[in-house]
């Protein structure tokens, strides 16, 4: 956690640097380095103190990459905008936070089954797999005989932007070791599924840090979104600024996405399955700044979890 | 596919690994990557045969006859928007319903993905000239939000503002239904979230062609 953030913020300085000098990247990154050039509390300190300052942080990182990328605009402009985006991000590193333990939280209307059994719409009976002849399980997330929330398969292969992409291939959702979490706003609000749990990230962070939790890790939404956007990357053979879209978050419209992915394509001549690939992780880049997404890999301990309802 | 799958995982038989999970040289695939690269270039042109048969095989495993269903629909074949189209009229009934589910609350989102295969296939549709039945199914799919989860693909971030202004008399529609069941719903038994935020998305969607239409309709939605 929050070296993804300190990650993305220098990335986005370097090519400040690059665009507008030295002195503009440097006081971007004397925001929240110290002199000693290592990870400092700032960082930390923020996203622990809230749970929207992951996903705000790495917005403000997108936000000063993609400005600094701009072309037909004079330095001028950039510079100007430069300097907004550099008081947001002061503003995000120093606001304390609502006050309240910041917490991610998961729906869902049987957390008690380790894999979905649909039934028959017809007999009500649990579907049976024509091909194997046994009942047809979906494997999910759920909490398991020790009262630990278990991903579908914690030992499974399936990586993170397969997790967040999804898709249509059961096995690929039934073999995630990760868990999806959406940042917690309290207790109330809408709600998607019947029963809810929380996670105070921070205290099993810390725990993780301490060794006293073995195999979990927690990937903040700068986390989450840079495994993507690397993955864009080696698609296209060098970095691809993927800009923020017009709806909230910096989600994009289906024809922002479309024409997008189509100039993307064309520029780097990625054709057939490599399109789709970098069509699938655009969309899923959209998606998880949507959402401000957290996932967790691996078992975590029922200790850390905090049943709501 | 992953060793690491349960036992009772789908498994797909013999056409649909064929169709869906191998590619030409004999390797192993994704159904979404075998569908999208048959998209393109005709690619569809041999495939669609075997994936119309399949999906006419009612002895065949439910959710091979939807990745069939799928794959005619994204490569824009009226015969996928029909049956997209049936199975809007009863979804609870579809055999393969929840042999898919989303990654945050663990809903079905059999349609959801379906969704996605109806407004990708435009390019498709209008090659082909089953536009009006890409339309007349995705109209079929907005027609069923207030009953099924369509994650937020029938949003500003999913729809094109050209199928948006084509079916805007049935997502008018659907909208004020939508207000209508969430006034009616008991105040201790409220309706799951989704369906108050797919109203809202409709509405969205809606603004991308009529914003002052867009704002009336979500000024009525309950707080």
């Amino acid at each position: 956690m929050s070296e993804a953030i300190v990650k993305a913020l220098d990335e986005a300085a370097s090519r400040v640097g690059a665009s507008l000098g030295k002195d503009a990247s440097k006081a971007i990154t004397d925001l929240y380095r110290d002199s000693s050039s290592k990870l400092t509390d700032v960082v930390k300190r923020s996203v622990g103190s809230d749970v929207e300052h992951a996903g705000q942080l790495k917005q403000i990182a997108d936000k000063l990459e993609q400005n600094a990328a701009r072309t037909g605009v004079s330095d001028a402009e950039k510079a100007t905008e430069n300097a907004a985006l550099k008081q947001k991000l002061s503003d995000i590193l120093h606001d304390p936070g609502s006050g309240t333990k910041p917490t991610i939280k998961r729906e869902d209307n049987d957390f008690s089954q380790d894999h979905f059994v649909p039934n028959d719409p017809k007999t009500k009976q649990p579907k049976i797999d024509k091909t194997t002849g046994k009942p047809v399980e979906v494997g999910k997330s759920h909490i398991n005989a020790n009262g630990d929330l278990e991903p579908a398969n914690p030992n499974g292969k399936t990586t993170m932007t397969q997790h967040v992409i999804g898709g249509n291939n059961p096995a690929i959702k039934g073999s995630s070791p990760y868990t999806s979490f959406a940042p917690s706003k309290g207790v109330g609000g809408k709600q998607y599924g019947s029963h809810e749990y929380q996670v105070d990230y921070n205290k099993l962070q810390q725990d993780i840090g301490g060794g006293k939790v073995n195999g979990v890790e927690i990937h903040d939404p700068a986390s989450v979104q840079g495994s993507i956007q690397g993955e864009i990357d080696g698609i296209a053979g060098q970095h691809v600024v993927v800009p923020h879209g017009s709806l909230p978050n910096g989600e994009m419209t289906q024809p922002e996405k479309a024409a997008f992915g189509k100039q993307v394509a064309q520029q780097f001549g990625i054709k057939g399955e490599a399109k789709n690939d970098l069509t699938a992780r655009i969309n899923a880049l959209s998606n998880s700044r949507r959402d401000n997404e957290w996932l967790v890999k691996g078992t975590i301990p029922g200790s850390y979890l905090t049943k709501i309802r | 596919m992953d060793d690491t799958a349960g036992d009772g995982q789908y498994q797909p038989g013999e056409v649909a690994e064929r169709l869906f999970f191998t590619r030409p040289d004999g390797t192993e695939t994704e159904p979404d990557s075998a569908i999208a690269v048959a998209a393109d270039d005709e690619g569809w042109v041999p495939l669609e045969p075997d994936a119309r048969a399949l999906l006419a095989d009612e002895s065949a495993e439910p959710y091979d006859r939807y990745l069939a269903m799928t794959a005619l629909t994204r490569w824009g074949s009226p015969v996928g928007y029909a049956a997209v189209q049936a199975a809007a009229q009863d979804p609870d009934e579809q055999p393969w319903r929840d042999y898919s589910i989303d990654r945050f609350y663990s809903l079905d989102n059999t349609f959801a993905l379906l969704s996605r295969a109806v407004i990708d296939s435009v390019d498709q549709a209008v090659e082909r000239g089953s536009t009006a039945e890409r339309l007349a199914a995705l109209a079929a799919l907005i027609g069923i939000t207030d009953r099924v989860y369509f994650e937020h693909n029938l949003s500003p971030s999913g729809m094109y503002p050209e199928d948006i202004a084509q079916l805007r008399g049935p997502i008018e529609t659907q909208i004020e239904r939508g207000l209508a069941e969430l006034a009616a719903a008991p105040a201790d038994v409220p309706l799951p979230g989704w369906v108050s935020d797919q109203v809202e998305e409709l509405a969205n969607a809606l603004g991308m062609i009529d914003k002052d239409a867009a704002d009336a309709y979500k000024a009525r939605i309950p707080a």
